[in-house]
């Protein structure tokens, strides 16, 4: 049994694994472009638009408009316990969606078609930049809002948990025992 | 000379727990210090949140990290510091009870043969195999005590791996099945092995003042809310404390323990919930810290007589790490391939699958080699986690998934199937490359420098973990289930750690002696999973709570006795 081929199966392993990632290194945005207060109006449309592609609506399955995964992000982005660098990088993310908007197609996110916008998402996987980690946390969001108890102000009514039949665990988390207020 | 305590037990998790239950049960008073906060059932909740994405019940790694060191393939060593790199995160439960709270409390005994590996099957090249200085039967009144006190689940059944008993069955009858229980019994007669019910430390029936399980299907990893689990706080500190000889000092992190010109530790200084420097004194101390914390408390406390590290002066303090190691694997059981009255069972979420096959621990095949320890493989439901599992549908064969694409995957993964998970556990082999030691640039809020571990691992982990786990992909396919895989890794499961402070009859190779007092320091107990000089081929929560408690005697016995047994003799 060669000892380095399961090197290469575990660290591909351990890849597969690996979902967060707080500390990934900045997109090469100028700092004053990203605010220490969070996305101008026009970052959080694109940000809408970006999740709304990633998981969009249908008349029997909720998309991140129904489980109100902005809300969610801007919930991360103003709580105090998200580590800084995490949230420089989710917001380095948008100012590079739009970015490659304008390289690609010289309009911004918002204002693409439908496979124009596939088109800078699939450019942004690919680039040699965090883009494709930045997509992945961007779909983990929209995860955390699809499925989390409502209690946090995801998954309303728990259409998530009814889309996928999926059964939640009792007792559930009153609010005042939030993780946060623990 | 009087103290303040006559035991200080320092961590309350599976190693300090019984010390303390027994301690004080026996009449002497007892301290726990524990470096996280008193939770109780009133605060755990099915939170994935909670447990598993924003990590409430452990540190902020950005206040208190480790460093770990993983092989890289071309030769030499990757730094992480897991601050910045979360998913190597060391912390397990920092909780009263702690991680034993949030274990699934799948419990096997080790067998006889665990004990004397190395006579058994001799030396392995690369690997520091040793035999125990106890053997099973000297643990085995304690296995059986831990049955009754904490509250284990089972049935016994003959098959040809049945450790010894001194009782004929569990106290309690097995907590309730699910129907994928009964498939693989047919499976594994078809394939000619045996299938045995796994042991759970969970209550089937509500006793020893606490809830029965209530079967909501969120188990490990998240605190038990009726009690039912026997996690150390439930099972253990609570009765202490009810008894009034125990005393729980939560939100108090241990900084180091001070020793004096004779070697002995004279106090223990840390740091209350307002970061208030203060010091507790008793006659005899335990440490419990689990593994990777153990080495670092020890290396941290230096002294005139211990200047490399208190009982460190044959330098083995981290030495031998371990982990469980092994394979895993999974198959799915399609709804639509059942008859419609059947569907609804097998979607049931919360009765147990609890089964697991010993055939394997000895290997016996000359396809394989020479006759070897093998493993346990368990059958266990796939968890339940929807966050978690959304998210590892997000890999295409070309790139991410998202849009509808992503949509449909998700819906034929929650909706269609159920999923049993394949867990195979082998020996994690002691080997020189996995140990615990100070790091030298990170230092923790209190400006403690953290452990840095280096996870070194032995290839025969990996070819037996391949070996067990493809055994059990073998009765998943016999079920009849689709998308059979079985792999094994080289990465350690972080939450399953022992070693460091291994027992043994030589002071140059071992820190602890026999009844794990260290050969350095005459007060000093360890009662975690840092005694152990090899991982067993199973969990080891069962055996650290049966070590905890044998422990607990010798240190009864040396203080007196059983002040209320004395009395009425």
């Amino acid at each position: 049994m060669d000892r380095r081929h399961f090197l290469k199966i575990t660290s591909s392993g351990a890849a597969v694994a690996t979902a967060t990632t707080a500390s990934l290194p900045l997109f090469a945005a100028p700092a004053q472009q990203l605010g220490d207060a969070g996305l101008s109006e026009q970052q959080w449309q694109t940000l809408d638009a970006v999740l709304d592609h990633l998981f969009p609506s249908e008349t029997d399955a909720p998309g991140a408009k129904d489980v109100k995964a902005l809300h969610w992000l801007q919930t991360v982005l103003l709580d105090g316990q998200t580590d800084e660098v995490h949230k420089q990088f989710l917001r380095a993310g948008v100012v590079h969606v739009d970015e490659t908007s304008l390289e690609l197609y010289q309009k911004l996110f918002i204002a693409l078609q439908q496979d124009q916008r596939e088109a800078v998402l699939r450019s942004m996987e690919k680039s040699k930049q965090q883009g494709r980690a930045w997509l992945q946390e961007m779909i983990r969001y929209i995860f955390e809002a699809l499925l989390s108890d409502p209690v946090y102000g995801g998954n309303p009514q728990a259409v998530g948990w009814e889309w996928l039949q999926h059964t939640p665990g009792f007792p559930r988390p009153p609010k005042e025992k939030r993780y946060f207020l623990l | 000379m009087s103290h303040d305590f006559d035991v200080c037990v320092i961590g309350s998790g599976a190693g300090g727990g019984p010390v303390a239950y027994a301690l004080a049960e026996a009449g002497y008073s007892v301290v726990v210090l524990e470096k996280g906060p008193w939770f109780t059932e009133e605060d755990y909740y099915k939170d994935e949140l909670a447990c598993c994405i924003r990590n409430a019940y452990t540190p902020d790694l950005k206040e208190q990290s480790h460093v770990v060191e993983t092989e890289l393939d071309e030769g030499g060593w990757r730094r992480r510091e897991t601050a910045q790199d979360t998913s190597w995160n060391l912390w397990n439960g920092n909780v009263v009870g702690g991680s034993s709270n949030f274990m699934s409390g799948f419990f096997h005994r080790l067998k006889p043969v665990d004990f004397k590996q190395l006579s058994a099957f001799g030396p392995i090249e690369g690997a520091n195999v040793t035999d125990w200085p106890i053997n099973y039967d000297d643990l085995e009144p304690y296995y059986t005590k831990v049955e009754h006190v904490v509250g284990i689940s089972g049935r016994v059944v003959d098959h040809p791996h049945q450790e010894p008993r001194s009782t004929p069955d569990f106290p309690y009858p097995p907590t309730a099945e699910h129907p994928v229980s009964g498939l693989i019994d047919q499976a594994c007669d078809k394939l000619g092995v045996h299938s045995v019910p796994m042991p759970r430390a969970i209550l089937s029936k509500p006793d020893l003042g606490r809830q029965s399980c209530s079967y909501n299907g969120y188990c490990g990893s998240y605190g038990c809310a009726t009690g039912a689990k026997g996690s150390s706080r439930a099972a253990l500190l609570n009765h202490a404390v009810a008894g009034g000889r125990c005393k729980i000092l939560p939100d108090s992190q241990v900084i180091r323990l001070q020793s004096d010109s004779s070697g002995q530790i004279t106090a223990v200084e840390y740091r209350d919930k307002n970061n208030v420097v203060k010091r507790v004194d008793a006659a005899l101390y335990v440490v419990a810290c689990q593994a990777v914390e153990t080495s670092r408390l020890l290396l941290n406390s230096t002294g005139e007589k211990h200047p490399h590290g208190l009982a460190n002066n044959s330098g083995q303090v981290g030495k031998n790490l371990l982990f469980a190691g092994g394979g895993a694997g999974s198959g799915r059981l399609r709804y639509a391939d059942f008859p419609a009255e059947k569907r609804e069972e097998m979607r049931q979420i919360g009765p147990f699958i609890n089964r697991s096959i010993y055939d394997y621990y000895v290997i016996d095949d000359a396809d394989f080699g020479e006759k070897q320890k093998g493993g346990t493989i368990d059958f266990v439901h796939l968890h339940p986690n929807p966050v978690s599992r959304a998210t590892r549908q997000m890999r295409g064969s070309d790139g991410l998934l998202w849009g509808k694409p992503l949509k449909r995957r998700l819906e034929q993964h929650f909706r269609e199937g159920s999923y049993i998970k394949i867990e195979a556990f082998c020996d994690w082999l002691p080997v020189d490359d996995c140990f615990v030691s100070l790091d030298s640039k990170v230092r923790d809020k209190w400006d403690m420098p953290v452990a840095k571990a280096r996870l070194g691992f032995h290839v025969r982990n990996l070819q037996v973990g391949w070996y067990l786990a493809s055994k059990g992909a073998e009765v998943l396919k016999a079920m009849g289930a689709e998308n059979v895989v079985s792999f094994a890794s080289g990465s350690p499961p972080l939450n399953l750690m022992a070693g460091g402070c291994r027992f043994g009859d030589d002071p140059e190779t071992s820190v602890l002696n026999a009844d794990c007092r260290a050969h350095d320091v005459d007060n000093l107990y360890i009662t975690d999973g840092s005694f152990m000089p090899s991982a067993g081929s199973a969990p080891f929560t069962w055996t650290i709570y049966a070590n905890a408690f044998r422990v607990a005697d010798k240190i009864i016995e040396r203080l007196g006795g059983n002040k209320f047994q004395s009395l009425s003799s």
